[in-house]
């Protein structure tokens, strides 16, 4: 049975198992472009996203409506398991690369506590960043998409958008302090 | 280490940081719904192909517009141009598009746009162009469930079916150049509920993520609009500097030729043939009025210029009206009764600007000679011949029209009612670097003895102001009676009446 878009929440919460066909249908393409930059293989991606499609199903009732969308929640689930994938299978060159960037699990005390402080710093440097940077931001350092990917998604050549990068990073440097730059 | 390297690893460990960071800080729905695969360039495609049918004929928004439309399809379609054969075709068909519309906006600033055989294949190239839209937008239909088909979806695209068909039925009315009401806005009606549609669906289809496979962007947007736009205004701007006037074969006057004219010209100026006209004309024109026994003359100054407006009060009552302090432009015509088998007339059209024309564009002058109508009961040869002067640094220069012909056209009314009319039609630019601008036409005319009288008219045109477009010659503006360019031309009207 089809559903509308709107409604593959509410099938999923009733543990509709059609639910899960029309959560691919609706939400399939845009898991897909969530998980792309980050797996490069194609088996991959599809793993990820079956991966993705359970994880989802087995934690619909944390979905709350009213910190953002169902969407925004898909992209969230798909971006963190698409990390955890990454983390998972970190065995090839490329993916060692990329997994640099990937957050690492377990820090001391002292290290939480500084990530803390970090974290409340960017989430207020974020906040006054304009919105055509925040769109810049995330795309680069939550989404992970590469240069080339960003100038031909924004219509701008490379060297563009690694300026505005550039630009981007002392902006926040400034923002957030950053004594090692010193 | 060296600064470079230290601040790149730098860069290194704060984009670890920041990666880590915002794992706990992802984007809000605003934020998200801008991390879209191809939202600008669908957007830049749907705009283009709105602007491409919004036709606004004022302000040459009809040019404009369309122009726009057309450079952000190319752009959004080098966004999209590796994604599938389809929409790569559009890409094609798009510069194809640009490239055409710019020769044409190009050559609407240039005078050959009112050139007969020029207007002929424009026509032809015009409709060859409209042609594009019909496998434009099948090929962005096609090109939409290509993206569709890969992602896996079903989403509908019926719209893109719906708007080919469009595009056929529009470029049928095109072609056989339907001048109803009904179906243009019923069209409207289907194209606007279509586009929205397709908007529709580009917008689902952006935010689900249907992503597309990238095209390195060598070349920014922004550069892209400004050469676009720099190449045309050059263009433009060359039409207007340089093909805004006709081409005269200007050559200094012989003075030697006059010799032995002497006697007829005392002859003449008995008769009253205007001396002023009388000196513009060659030998051989002076020796053909040779016998002369009558002449008919006519000389009016006419004002060439807004005027200005004068009110006076009388009676209660406010009256306003134009006053011209200076008449710019003489028209004389002469009609000389020269010996023949039946009453023949050589009638001449002067014409002089006693002061500087101001702008040097085209110039026309209509003649509705005695003959021109069939039941005017005057026989001719129908050659009419003619030329133009002016003088520099005391010597005087002459060139044929650019053109001096009979020609049969057709004019709307204002009430959109066809008509159709004969006339001769010399045109020809001045020179800015002259004074005493003057030139005449002559014919000649033998009465079939039907009437007692025939008359023959002048209409002067002349092009006051380089702002125009597209640009139109004096010539085109006579024969279209002026509905099309107030303001840039004005025709002033004489006639010659004579008694037989």
């Amino acid at each position: 049975m089809l559903l509308k878009k709107s409604d593959v929440a509410q099938a999923l919460m009733k543990r509709d198992e059609n639910g899960i066909n029309e959560l691919l249908r609706h939400y399939g393409p845009l898991i897909k472009y969530v998980i792309r930059p980050f797996l490069k293989n194609s088996a991959d991606r599809e793993e990820c996203l079956s991966e993705t499609v359970m994880l989802i199903w087995k934690n619909i009732d944390k979905f709350d409506g009213s910190k953002g969308s169902f969407k925004r929640w898909v992209t969230v689930v798909a971006r963190n398991s698409a990390v955890s994938f990454l983390r998972k299978n970190k065995f090839s060159e490329e993916l060692e690369e990329l997994s640099e960037k990937i957050p690492s699990s377990e820090p001391s005390p002292e290290e939480a506590l500084e990530i803390k402080e970090r974290r409340r710093k960017l989430a207020k440097a974020v906040s006054m960043l304009s919105e055509k940077e925040k769109v810049l931001f995330y795309r680069k350092y939550y989404y992970f998409q590469s240069n080339i990917q960003i100038a031909a998604e924004m219509g701008i050549t490379e060297k563009a958008v690694e300026g505005r990068l550039y630009r981007l990073r002392n902006r926040l440097r400034v923002m957030l302090g950053d004594d090692e730059n010193e | 280490m060296s600064e470079s390297r230290l601040q790149q690893e730098n860069d290194g460990e704060f984009e670890k940081k920041l990666s880590e960071d915002i794992s706990f800080l992802p984007p809000d729905d605003r934020t998200m719904s801008k991390i879209t695969p191809f939202k600008k360039a669908m957007n830049m495609v749907l705009t283009g192909i709105a602007l491409n049918c919004v036709v606004l004929n004022f302000l040459c928004l009809n040019y404009i517009l369309p122009f726009i439309g057309i450079v952000l399809s190319v752009l959004g379609f080098r966004a999209l141009r590796k994604e599938n054969r389809w929409f790569y075709t559009c890409f094609i068909l798009n510069i194809i598009k640009l490239v055409h519309f710019s020769v044409y906006i190009a050559l609407n600033a240039t005078i050959f746009s009112c050139s007969d055989k020029v207007y002929l294949i424009s026509e032809i190239v015009n409709s060859a162009a409209a042609f594009i839209i019909i496998p434009h937008v099948f090929c962005f239909w096609q090109g939409l469930r290509a993206v569709n088909k890969k992602a896996g979806a079903n989403s509908g695209t019926a719209a893109g079916a719906v708007l080919t068909l469009w595009s056929v039925i529009l470029y049928v009315l095109q072609i056989i150049r339907y001048t109803g009401l009904i179906i243009p806005v019923v069209m409207l009606i289907i194209f606007a509920a279509v586009f929205i549609s397709l908007c529709k669906i580009s917008k689902n289809m952006n935010e689900d993520g249907f992503s597309l496979k990238p095209s390195a962007v060598k070349i920014s947007d922004g550069k892209i609009i400004s050469a676009a736009v720099s190449v045309l205004l050059v263009f433009i701007f060359l039409g207007y500097a340089f093909f805004g006037s006709y081409p005269m074969k200007w050559q200094a006057v012989n003075e030697m030729s006059y010799a032995d004219t002497d006697e007829i010209k005392i002859q003449l100026i008995e008769l009253g043939f205007p001396e002023n006209v009388l000196n513009d004309l060659t030998a051989e024109e002076i020796k053909q009025c040779a016998g002369a026994s009558k002449i008919v003359s006519e000389s009016n100054d006419h004002p060439v210029n807004d005027g200005r407006t004068h009110v006076t009060y009388q009676a209660n009552q406010v009256l306003t009206e134009t006053v011209y302090d200076s008449n710019e432009l003489r028209i004389t015509s002469v009609g000389v009764l020269v010996p023949g088998e039946r009453e023949k007339w050589i009638i001449f059209h002067h014409f002089q600007w006693t002061e500087d024309p101001g702008f040097c564009g085209t110039e026309s002058i209509q003649i509705l000679p005695a003959y021109i109508k069939a039941d005017s009961g005057m026989i001719s040869d129908r050659k009419i011949s003619g030329r133009v002067l002016y003088d520099s640094d005391g010597k005087t220069f002459e060139s044929p029209f650019y053109s001096l012909e009979e020609e049969t056209y057709s004019y709307s009314s204002i009430i959109y009612r066809k008509y159709s009319e004969t006339a001769v039609f010399g045109t020809f630019s001045m020179t800015e670097k002259g004074e005493n601008y003057r030139g005449y036409v002559y014919y000649t005319a033998e009465s079939g003895g039907l009437y007692n009288y025939f008359d023959s008219r002048i209409n002067y045109t002349h092009q006051k102001s380089i702002f125009q477009y597209p640009v139109m010659t004096a010539k085109k503006n006579r024969m279209t009676y002026g509905i099309n360019h107030s303001g840039v031309f004005v025709t002033v009207n004489d006639a010659l009446m004579i008694n037989i």
